[in-house]
């Protein structure tokens, strides 16, 4: 009884979607004038402006990321080993840093990509000093939170500049901090699994209006090819015996 | 959590942090902390070598309760 109603939940959902996105779709190609022209109108706005965009977004994200950096290291100047409360509020604010500067990282790419966009015609030098200067300073960050991280955690091993840096980092991580891990890791997967299906749904509704190429089918196809890939690849040779606590 | 423990207890007996539990058993801070809360249940070879630091055995640490199901039609 339970299977049936979770069979036809699915087939609910999935009519329910189709009728959806029929109707977006059909609407998107009437408004067609005024949809194409507000990205058309978006677009020259980022590109025109993205140097000020990428100064303001990527200035107050540095700016944060160091008002948390002395934070969490001027609480950590008055640390006890026996202050448990301390210690797990003291973690939580470490466990937010990290990201952040991580998500800063990401974003300094993603500028900069826009900008590279414009390379032919309108490219401008200083993106390029941006680009770097914000890497520059993310990896300096993430490396002073590494840092931070062992004053509270001395076994954990690794150099964030080390191109081994992951494999050394969970190698020097015990069984709970790894499941948690690997926990949030599945996490990621179930959760990027329904990123890429909305991306492409995203791109196929824009391609009604815009011509956004094929480049970008490619990459979707491409990037969710390899995570089931790797997923299934990895999956496959743990359940042949090869995981790490069965030996 | 099915697992309940009796850690906190035994570690206050024996004047131990959790820091100090930690690097007994070869496991962080944090896994302790998450252990006591019930957060995390540990392996059985983590299990056995807290209970040996406390000279005890696992069941006297741990006790494992079960957690009933609702049944539905």
């Amino acid at each position: 009884m339970k299977k049936l109603n979770t069979t036809a939940k699915f087939f609910v959902i999935m009519i329910i979607s189709g009728i959806f996105g029929g109707i977006l779709g059909a609407t998107l190609s009437m408004g067609e004038e005024v949809i194409t022209g507000f990205f058309i109108s978006l677009e020259s706005f980022i590109l025109e402006n993205n140097l000020v965009i990428q100064g303001v977004i990527l200035g107050v994200s540095a700016l944060i990321i160091i008002i948390m950096y002395f934070t969490v290291k001027k609480r950590l100047s008055h640390f006890k080993e026996d202050d448990e409360a301390f210690f797990d509020s003291i973690d939580r604010q470490l466990n937010f840093l990290l990201p952040f500067i991580s998500i800063d990282m990401i974003l300094s790419f993603g500028f900069f990509g826009i900008s590279v966009t414009s390379f032919l015609s309108s490219f401008s030098p200083w993106a390029l000093v941006i680009f770097l200067a914000n890497i520059s300073f993310t990896l300096f960050m993430i490396t002073k939170s590494i840092k931070l991280t062992k004053i509270l955690y001395p076994e954990k091993k690794g150099n964030p500049l080390d191109f081994n840096f992951d494999k050394v980092w969970i190698e020097s991580c015990d069984e709970a901090e790894k499941y948690v891990i690997y926990k949030a890791a599945y996490k990621c997967y179930q959760f990027m699994n329904y990123a890429y299906s909305s991306a492409m749904v995203v791109s196929l509704l824009i391609s009604i209006i815009i011509n956004i190429g094929i480049y970008l089918y490619l990459l979707i196809t491409f990037l969710w090819i390899t995570q089931t890939l790797v997923y299934s690849v990895y999956a496959i040779k743990y359940q042949r015996g090869q995981l790490e606590n069965a030996r | 959590m099915a697992l309940e423990n009796h850690l906190k207890e035994y570690r206050a007996r024996n004047n131990l942090n959790q820091s100090d539990l930690g690097k007994l058993v070869g496991a962080s801070r944090q896994t302790i902390s998450l252990i006591e809360r019930g957060d995390y249940s540990p392996s059985v070879v983590l299990a056995l070598k807290i209970a040996k630091v406390f000279d005890t055995t696992v069941e006297s640490l741990f006790l494992f309760k079960e957690e009933k199901e609702e049944k539905t039609l």
